[in-house]
């Protein structure tokens, strides 16, 4: 350390040693401990980090809130994206064109899932019974003779 | 360790948790308000910056590095480059002197005083540090304030300003020498 950096020094970074450059402080310290022009320059240039440090910014009451704000709606906006995007893989991925080219199974497979679907509900859920279907009609028939021997008597 | 913590709640934000997020915003929110508020000098719109600094925080957070910068450089570059950009939108620098923000001694002062001829004094001489942190260029303004006000370490300065670690220390001399003139007698005589 010698003068002409220990001025730059000062110029530069102010008058408190806290605000130094971590590399120069300790020997710019010690400088300023035996070397008496050191001293008039920092006693030159006070004034003016007083200064700076009487300027205080307040701090808004409502930004800590209003960020948080933002942050949730952005969060609302991200998972309506995510789920467009969901829907729009799976709509490319059903279509006929993938990576450049063009795939029909895609589609087909698209266009079978309803027939497998009936074929499914099909063979699983139960319709009412022939026999059941046998019995109404043979009882229809029993009325319709009874009605027509009333008649014929 | 608290830039691992850091680290580790920066990494829970990318993963869009809320809570870790309310921790970094508490840590550091005042730190980057007074540092966009004094470079643009209108809390207003230094506030909207502000809130665009914590949401890329929300929505960037995987483009962190933690072993490359601490958090609030990285923080600070962002706030940096958003007044850069605000300046060149708006084409505007030096505000008018009504509009500069509002430190803690003028709100004190509108709320009454004891004292009003010594507080008066003590605004006007704020009104002054404001006035002529508002003169410099911007890049001058950006490292004094980061320097002087925000605790950034000279090598993170220049990494933030892009530019030599020489060069942010010509950018604060001549910046200084410049407040000096304007703020202390020594200056003006």
């Amino acid at each position: 350390m010698n003068i002409q950096r220990f001025k730059e020094l000062i110029e530069a970074y102010g008058t408190r040693s806290e605000r130094w450059p971590e590399a120069d402080r300790h020997a710019a310290l010690i400088f300023l401990e035996g070397d008496r022009d050191a001293i008039a320059i920092i006693n030159e240039l006070r004034t003016l980090d007083e200064a700076l440090d009487a300027d205080i910014v307040a701090q808004s009451t409502n930004l800590k809130a209003d960020i948080l704000h933002q942050i949730s709606l952005t969060t609302v906006n991200h998972a309506e994206k995510n789920r467009d995007d969901l829907f729009s893989k799976l709509w490319r991925w059903l279509g006929p064109y993938a990576n450049g080219s063009f795939v029909i199974w895609r589609p087909a497979i698209a266009a079978c899932i309803p027939l497998l679907a009936g074929v499914y509900l099909g063979s699983v859920v139960e319709t009412g019974s022939d026999d059941q279907l046998f019995e109404w009609e043979e009882d229809i028939y029993v009325m319709g003779l009874v009605s027509e021997n009333e008649e014929q008597e | 360790m608290v830039e691992t913590s850091e680290a580790a709640l920066v990494k829970l934000v990318a993963r869009k948790n809320q809570a870790a997020f309310k921790k970094l915003l508490n840590m550091h929110l005042s730190g980057i308000n007074r540092y966009t508020v004094r470079m643009i000098g209108n809390a207003s719109n230094a506030e909207d910056i502000t809130q665009e600094v914590f949401l890329r925080l929300w929505t960037r957070a995987d483009s962190y590095k933690p072993e490359a910068s601490k958090l609030s450089t990285w923080l600070h570059n962002i706030a940096h480059n958003l007044c850069i950009d605000y300046f060149r939108k708006n084409n505007r620098f030096i505000q008018d002197s009504s509009e500069l923000y509002e430190t803690e001694e003028n709100l004190h002062l509108a709320s009454g005083s004891d004292e009003p001829e010594h507080e008066l004094a003590k605004k006007t001489r704020d009104h002054d540090v404001k006035k002529a942190l508002m003169t410099l260029p911007e890049r001058q303004r950006s490292a004094i304030i980061m320097c002087h006000y925000q605790g950034v370490s000279n090598k993170d300065a220049a990494h933030i300003m892009e530019v030599s670690v020489d060069a942010l220390e010509s950018l604060l001399s001549r910046g200084r020498l410049k407040l000096r003139k304007l703020l202390t007698e020594d200056g003006k005589s």
